[in-house]
Parts: C-alpha cells; structure tokens; sequence
C-alpha cells in the first residue's frame, strides 16, 4: 500500500529573466514502511522533491497524494497540521533553534498540537533516551558536536511519532563515525514501522537502503 | 507554550545585549514621555480620600456675563451670581467654596509669633460632599454658618505649630486679626486635592466680601455620574431664566466640568466655543500621545525587522514541524511584548521619578510638598502602562511579525534572505 505518490510532479521557478525546471514530470510511490534513497547529482531535483513530499513548497503541476490525501487545495492550516502530524523532518545542515535547549528544540512539534507540558517534556526525554542524548537535555547546540545535533534533530522529527521521517542527506556533515551510527538510528525507526525517504550523495549509504531512485536534471531515470 | 516563548525571548535579549538595551532604552523613553502625561492627568484627578467622591463631582469655577450684548466681563465666578445654583434640584448636594489666593496670618492671642496659611472659606455642605480625617472636634454646621460665627478648622500641623498639641478644640486663634475659635482638626491634605486642601476653614458667611483676593468654586455633587447631563442642563436652565428675568443681561458658568476634564483646561465663551475646545484639546493630547508612541516604534520596528530576518531559519524550522502562520504572528508579538513590558515598566519608574523631581513645574505643587503614594500607584496607572505596551508593540513588531508569518518555508531554511520581507 502505497504511503506516498506522485503523479507527474513538475516544479518550475520562474523569475523575470529565466525559468528553471527543477522537478519534470516525475512520478513515483514509496511503499508504507519502506526505506529509500533519493540519488543524483547536484541540482538535480533531490531536495526539491523531498519540499514537495514534506508540504514545504507547492508542486507547479501533477499531483502529490500521502497517507490517500492529496495535498493540492490545502490551506496554511491544514497543511501546517498534515506536517505536524504525519511528517518528520532531518535536514543536512541540523537546522536547531540555538536560542532554545536541547530539550526544548526537541519538544518543538509537540508545542504546535494540544499537549501538556509535563506530557511533552516526558516525550521529549524518552527520544533523546533512544537517539542517546539524555544527558545533554539542558545544553544549547553551540555546545554540541554534530553527531550530536544531527541526533537532537532525529529525536525533535520523530517526537510526534510520524508516519514518514524525510531526511534531507542526514549525515552529508558528518564523518563515517557519527554518519555511521545516524544511519543506524535510521534503521532502527525504519524497523518500528517509520516510512523514510533519505535524499543522498553517498552510494554505500545508498545501498543501505531498500531502494534507490535516482534523479538528473529534475527527471526520475530509473 | 508560552513559557517557551517567554525563555526565548529572554534568550534572544541576551544574545545581542547592545540591541536589546537600545530597544528597550527606546519603549522605556517613550512610556515614559506618555506615563508622564498620563500619571499627571491621574493625580490630578484621582478619586481619593479626601476627594474620594471627585468621580460623582462637577465643578464651576469660571463664568461669562453680559451686561449688554457688547459688554463682556469673564473670569472666576462672583458672589454674586453663586445664589442662582443654590437650589439646585439634581444634584445630591451643592456647596460654595472661596479660596484666598494668598496666605492669611494666623496666630494666637497676645502672640507675637504668626504663621501664615492658606483659607477656604466653605458652607456647611462642603464637609458631606469631602471626606477628611479627623483628629480631634467637628466641623461647623448650618447654624454656624447661618449665624456667621468665628469658627475654624484646623489642620494637625497648624494645630501642632500654633497650640504644640493637635487637641487645640474650644481654644481661640486670630485670622487676619479676626478671632475664631477652633471646632476641629484634619489631617493634613496634599496640595494635589485642590478643593480640599488648606490650613484653615471658616463659614463662609464669615469671609470679608470686600476680599477680592478670593476665587469662588461651586461643586455640585452628583447621586451618579449618570446624572452628570441632567445637572448640565440644569445648569443651563438657570442660564436661560436669568437671560429672561435679566434682559438684556446673560450669563453663563464654564461647564460644569468633571475633575477630570478640567485638567484638559479648555476655554472658550460660551457652551459650544468650549466643547469645541474640549474636543480640541482631547485631540491634542490624543495626537501627541500618537506621535510620543509612533516616532518610537517606526524605529523599534526597524530592530524587530533587522531581527527577525536572522531568525528566518528558524521561522521556517517552526512551519515545517507544524506552526502555522498565525502561530508564528502570535509568537513574534509575544516575544517583542515581553521586551516592551520591560521596556513599559523602566519607562513607568522614569515617569515617576520625572514626576517627583518636577512636581512643581508639573502638578505645580511646592517644593516640600508630598505626593500621596495611592494616587501614583493605581490599577487605571498600570492598566494604562499595560495598554501602551501593547500598542507599541503593535506598531513596532506588526509588520515583521506579519512579514514573518508569511516567509516561504524553503527559503527561510535555505536562509535566503534575498526574499521579500
């Protein structure tokens, strides 16, 4: 049973002087938990379809169905809920809040939905007792390696138990080590039943996967 | 959620301390600057003991007559025309107020020592309509009044400077060489109760009526501020019946004001030329208190813009894991509110010190005089820091906050901050 699908997506920017295809008619279905990878060169689309997926940017053209929900016609709010609820985000560059704790960065999701803060602040200890961060709750992401933000992210995008996990080349800024043990977590929550569409530049972390789908110039090629 | 909120505002206060001080140096100069009109208004005409009835209260203090149409005279009320409001039938009570614009000698019998002190010379009404604290005897009464008899209340300074005791009742003190005999003492009253403070009180039936170093004041005193328009065109019936028993003569009493308005100081020659100048000078004090808050926030709102496009990242962050626009709307003003509450309370304890330190140019009391702690500190006081607050942070973070609602969330996460904010 397909979880994602799409249908002959096309994503144009335009600006005065030029146009830019980012995305050509691309169609494909991710199974319900399944684990992917998105492949290509740079420029190639990758993370433009892991925006469309993941709600953040509207496709110009074709349709985008999750969860047997289309997502065209939906408004700020319903989308803003959809995202909340059904998606988890991991981007490369970690992208945490260094005014908030981790703690704090990790209940994130949960401040977007009616929830107490005792029963966010339990959710939030209990993930960062499963990615291994239990004892940096009270430090802010200056004073962590990047392992260590890579795994405050994995714990913030999978707080609210989302049913697919989108992570934009998760372990690009880190070394094998730490790449080594993200992927593992990845894993893991792909083995309880999370969806993941990972976007990568890296083969072997590629072939880790359960299948590949591979871009070039904004076109699916396998 | 708000407390998150609130942990990251101070967060970001403390992230970049210089621009976080000019901001809130910013609000606390501007609430200050409006506090001080507000606070002054506020003293002016707060509603408390002795004065604590001045909400039920109007006032006539100013008047206009004709002889012949071309003639004019204007200015305080006379003597002669108070006995046309005497029997007025709305209000609860009337009663007539002199006060001697310059301090009598006061001393005792066969004293040489003389103390001089300021005089109201009232009726009998006048100690229902204000509330006083007694420390020792009564005032005068009706037949005191009536009979014009040399009686005097005294306040418990006074009573302390000329007897040493504040117990001084039955005892004679000589006013402008006249005897009197103390019937009571009060506890002092600030200068800032306009009508009811002085040294001494005497009937009015007693006063010199060839004093002309005197101003006349009438309070009419209200059963509820309801009744303020029926006792206004009460006011101005007794206006048209003089016209008609006087013709060619008219005349018409400033007002009546509340003790509020009157802090407006509007003038004018007749009813209309005063509403006129009551809107007037509303407006006047609503455009500066505009421009005391705008001036401020077009430049408050350049910082809170300058901010919010470095946390564009991080407004994308919040939309993609579920924030919707009007979620992010709410959190920018929450935050910006928090520094403009700490911005209105410094701006509150500057106006009050402003205040304090020019008091006599601002409330004109003189130097030594106190002001009651009770008529600064005062719900309406901070409900009104609590307002400004707002406002400005309406006007200083609403269209960054708007901005910032409306950001792409690709483009925040790409930090690319070539977009339109």
């Amino acid at each position: 049973m397909s979880i994602i699908s799409l249908e002959g997506v096309t994503k144009i920017y335009r600006t005065k002087e030029v146009e830019t295809v980012a995305l050509d008619n691309v169609s494909f279905d991710v199974e319900k938990g399944e684990f992917i990878s998105v492949m290509g060169p740079s420029g190639c689309g990758k993370s433009t379809l892991l925006n469309m997926v993941g709600l953040l940017d509207v496709p110009t053209d074709g349709k985008i169905v999750i969860d047997g929900v289309e997502t065209a016609g939906m408004n700020d709010a319903r989308m803003a809920s959809f995202r909340n609820t059904m998606l988890g985000f991991v981007f490369q560059s970690f992208h945490l809040i260094n005014s908030l704790n981790v703690l704090d960065n990790v209940e994130l999701p949960l401040l977007y939905r009616s929830s107490s803060d005792r029963r966010r602040r339990e959710m939030a200890k209990e993930v960062l007792e499963k990615v291994g961060l239990s004892h940096r709750m009270k430090h802010f992401p200056s004073q962590l390696s990047g392992g260590q933000c890579q795994r405050v992210a994995i714990a913030r995008a999978i707080i609210g138990n989302p049913q697919i996990l989108l992570a934009d080349e998760p372990t690009g800024n880190l070394d094998s080590t730490m790449g080594a043990e993200i992927m593992s977590i990845l894993h893991s929550l792909n083995q309880e039943g999370t969806t993941i569409v990972m976007v990568t530049h890296d083969e072997q972390k590629a072939r880790e996967t359960g299948r590949t789908v591979r871009f070039f110039d904004g076109r699916r090629i396998n | 959620m708000y407390k998150i909120y609130f942990k990251q505002a101070i967060a970001l206060l403390r992230q970049n301390p210089f621009v976080s001080i000019i901001s809130i140096a910013g609000t606390a100069l501007a609430i200050m600057m409006v506090m001080t009109m507000i606070v002054v208004r506020q003293v002016r005409s707060v509603a408390l003991k002795p004065e604590s009835k001045s909400n039920r209260m109007l006032v006539i203090d100013y008047q206009l007559y004709k002889r012949t149409p071309n003639s004019l005279q204007f200015g305080n009320l006379s003597n002669e025309f108070l006995h046309y409001l005497q029997y007025m039938q709305i209000p609860e009570a009337v009663t007539f107020i002199c006060t001697a614009r310059v301090t009598k000698p006061v001393s005792l019998e066969h004293s040489n020592q003389t103390f001089h002190a300021e005089l109201k010379a009232t009726d009998e009404h006048y100690w229902n309509i204000f509330e006083f604290d007694w420390v020792a005897g009564k005032p005068y009464g009706q037949e005191e009044v009536e009979a014009a008899m040399n009686e005097v209340v005294i306040t418990a300074s006074l009573a302390r400077d000329l007897f040493g005791d504040t117990d001084p009742v039955g005892q004679t003190v000589e006013i402008t060489f006249k005897k009197y005999r103390v019937t009571g003492v009060v506890k002092d009253i600030s200068p800032l109760f306009r009508y009811a403070h002085s040294d001494i009180w005497i009937p009015i039936s007693t006063q010199d009526k060839e004093d002309y170093l005197t101003t006349y004041t009438v309070i009419l005193l209200a059963k509820s501020p309801k009744d303020f328009e029926a006792i206004t065109e009460e006011v101005r019936d007794i206006e048209r019946r003089f016209a008609i028993e006087n013709d060619p003569q008219t005349l018409w009493f400033r007002g009546p004001q509340t003790k509020r308005d009157l802090t407006l100081r509007a003038s004018g020659s007749g009813q209309e030329e005063f509403k006129k100048d009551i809107a007037k000078q509303r407006l006047i004090r609503f455009t500066m208190i505009a421009v005391l808050l705008l001036i401020p926030a077009v430049n408050l709102a350049g910082f809170s813009l300058a901010r919010m496009k470095k946390r564009t990242a991080e407004i994308g962050i919040r939309k993609a894991f579920g924030a919707r626009r009007n979620v992010i709307l709410v959190q920018v003003l929450f935050e910006n509110f928090i520094s403009s509450l700490i911005g209105g309370i410094l701006g509150l304890l500057l106006s009050y010190v402003l205040i304090y330190s020019f008091r006599t140019w601002l409330l004109g009391l003189s130097a030594g005089s106190y002001i009651p702690f009770a008529t600064m500190f005062s719900l309406p006081v901070f409900g009104a820091v609590f307002l400004l607050c707002i406002i400005l942070n309406l006007l200083s973070a609403g269209i960054p906050a708007y901005r910032a609602a409306k950001v792409s969330i690709v483009n925040s996460l790409n930090r690319n901050e070539q977009q339109r904010w």
